[in-house]
């Protein structure tokens, strides 16, 4: 019994001198979450195997991308879920999969949208989806989605994946869609931004809108009215600070503001289009 | 079945094994986190690894076209040739941009192809060995196999060297951020020459990646509490390597959502690589094709305003050539 107890011990002292020691990069890689559920299949539609699945926390963001990680932590993001499939055939034919949890889906929509060029592909995935070249992108509800093929042998594959992973997530109650405040003649963007709309510290919770003529528009909503005008005030006095052309204006609980235009007529015009346009759909 | 055991000998048996317990804790306990020999490792002061510039030899050479592997031909010839800068016996490591496990046309890693013709035109000038490495923070080994970066490495007749924990110690840089950082040191102590390859990359904190940001990933340690000072961070970078050599990678050129893109969307073709030994220069050259000036980058103020190198590259001897 002694010597079990002493070969147990030797064992155990091994075990913890071998953990102590560990200094390779492994010691880096991210533990695979066995708590969390996950959309990811186990194999992708044609039948390549998952790899480890990595997670990593708001915290170990940075170990994955590095320092994009703050472009997500701007819109509130939770963790990141991440699995490969690879191409038993030829493994460096690959699919990647990144799932960002963002908390909420208008967080989602935020980054969805400010990653795009304008030029992707729509993609037919259930839920708001593109392409651009074998990188396919989506969201739903409060998910990010990224799924990178390799390269154009993967396209067909990571395509597939896409619509599996987007198919398991779970679907908002009440899903964002593009706001219809913003007039469409000229307009190329809307996007979304947490604060900071227009170069403006106290404009948050904004919606943005991009026009072909380089003017910006947003329409940011507080929880009042005397939030909105401080708001309001402060960008007005931005901006005649700059010596930059911008107008804006209250209305309730929302700051509707526009510059990007030498033609003071031309931002007044876009903000009082917006406004009546928000009217309408009260 | 065992026999019956007295009292006696019970406590006997439970003081035996108690004490064993004690003296395997207590060795555990000596021999985890022990340092050899007790010391904390004196920081290092890297060499310089730059070589006496010849009076007819520019200082920078930009090459444009493609492919990209006759752009290393065409600007090492117009620097004066590999062997200006590699000598046989050599050993020389090549820093490219393997900072992430995705795919070359990303953008966000060296072309693997530009690393490829450097490799070989070291091997070709007779270095005894080329070393490529790079310490990304996650998975080296996956960022050296997805970037296409290790089999190009290996295909151009040189090895990868993966970081282990062993290989970094602290670097001596007093009245710096970076004085007493961790740094993977080993493979600096065995290369007589340096050569750093990077990519041109928009970046979401310091607006570009160039030359100077690529040393970052020489760093070891929980370097991302530098980002709370990355300009600095950058700028004390450019004084700590002086490189043999510095290459521009503006083959691809990663223009938003850096440092890792994602989409085809973010990049286009450069077809352009850039060739010196001023990092600074290197990087004032490269902030033009992110259409970005010297003022946009406060790294690049702040390595200037120190001394490690000059901004203003149309005044040096620049010369261009054409593939």
């Amino acid at each position: 019994m002694g010597r079990v107890i002493l070969l147990l011990l030797a064992t155990a002292l091994g075990a913890f001198i071998v953990a102590g020691g560990r200094t390779g990069p492994s010691s880096l890689v991210a533990q695979e979450a066995p708590q969390v559920v996950t959309p990811f299949p186990i194999t992708s539609p044609a039948g390549w195997p998952r790899g480890a699945i990595e997670h990593y926390d708001v915290d170990g963001l940075f170990e994955k991308i590095n320092g994009k990680a703050d472009a997500y932590i701007v819109f509130d993001v939770i963790d990141l879920t991440f699995a490969g499939y690879a191409n038993p055939q030829d493994p460096s034919v690959y699919v990647d999969v990144y799932i960002y949890d963002m908390a909420e889906p208008l967080n989602a929509y935020g980054i969805y949208r400010v990653q795009r060029s304008g030029q992707e592909e729509a993609v037919d995935a259930g839920a708001e989806a593109c392409r651009a070249g074998s990188a396919f992108f989506g969201r739903k509800g409060s998910h990010y989605v990224e799924v990178v093929g390799s390269a154009g042998s993967a396209t067909t594959e990571a395509r597939a994946v896409l619509g599996a992973v987007l198919d398991a997530l779970p679907a908002a109650k009440e899903p964002v869609r593009d706001p219809a405040w913003f007039p469409d003649e000229g307009r190329t963007r809307i996007l979304y931004a947490r604060t900071n709309a227009l170069g403006v510290e106290s404009l948050g919770d904004a919606f943005l809108a991009r026009y072909a003529d380089g003017v910006r528009a947003a329409v940011a909503r507080f929880a009042s009215a005397e939030e909105a005008e401080a708001a309001r005030a402060e960008a007005v006095e931005t901006y005649e600070f700059l010596g930059t052309p911008a107008h804006f204006e209250a209305a309730d609980k929302l700051v509707v503001g526009a510059l990007g235009s030498k033609d003071p007529e031309r931002l007044k015009a876009l903000v009082a289009a917006i406004l009546a346009k928000i009217k309408e759909g009260l | 079945m065992s026999e019956p055991v007295s009292r006696r000998e019970a406590l006997k048996r439970l003081g035996a094994t108690g004490a064993a317990v004690a003296a395997v804790s207590g060795t555990a306990l000596w021999l985890h986190g022990r340092r050899p020999r007790g010391a904390a490792p004196e920081p290092y002061a890297l060499p310089s690894w730059a070589v006496a510039k010849p009076a007819s030899a520019p200082d920078l050479v930009v090459a444009r076209g493609s492919p990209a592997a006759s752009l290393v031909t065409a600007a090492l010839e117009e620097m004066g040739g590999i062997q200006r800068f590699v000598q046989p016996g050599d050993v020389v490591l090549i820093k490219p941009n393997a900072a992430f496990d995705r795919p070359a046309w990303q953008g966000s890693t060296t072309n693997p192809d530009v690393l490829r013709a450097m490799v070989a035109a070291c091997m070709d000038a007779g270095a005894r060995e080329v070393l490529v490495t790079d310490n990304p923070i996650h998975v080296p080994e996956g960022c050296f196999r997805k970037t296409g970066l290790g089999k190009a490495a290996e295909d151009g007749g040189g090895s990868v060297w993966l970081p282990r924990k062993a290989d970094f110690g602290p670097v001596a840089l007093p009245d710096t951020v970076l004085d007493g950082w961790e740094v993977f040191l080993e493979p600096l102590k065995r290369a007589t020459k340096v050569i750093g390859i990077a990519p041109v990359k928009d970046h979401n904190l310091s607006r570009a990646s160039m030359t100077l940001k690529n040393w970052y990933g020489l760093l070891g340690g929980p370097r991302n509490r530098l980002h709370q000072k990355l300009d600095e961070t950058i700028a004390t970078l450019a004084g700590m390597v002086k490189p043999t050599l510095s290459v521009l990678d503006g083959t691809r050129i990663l223009i938003r959502n850096g440092p890792t893109g994602g989409s085809p969307d973010d990049v286009i073709d450069g077809n352009v690589l850039a060739m010196g030994t001023d990092g600074v220069a290197l990087d004032a050259f490269g902030a033009t094709l992110l259409e970005l000036g010297v003022a946009d980058l406060t790294y690049l103020q702040m390595a200037e305003q120190w001394g490690h190198g000059a901004s203003d590259w149309m005044a040096l001897d620049t010369r261009e050539v054409t593939v």
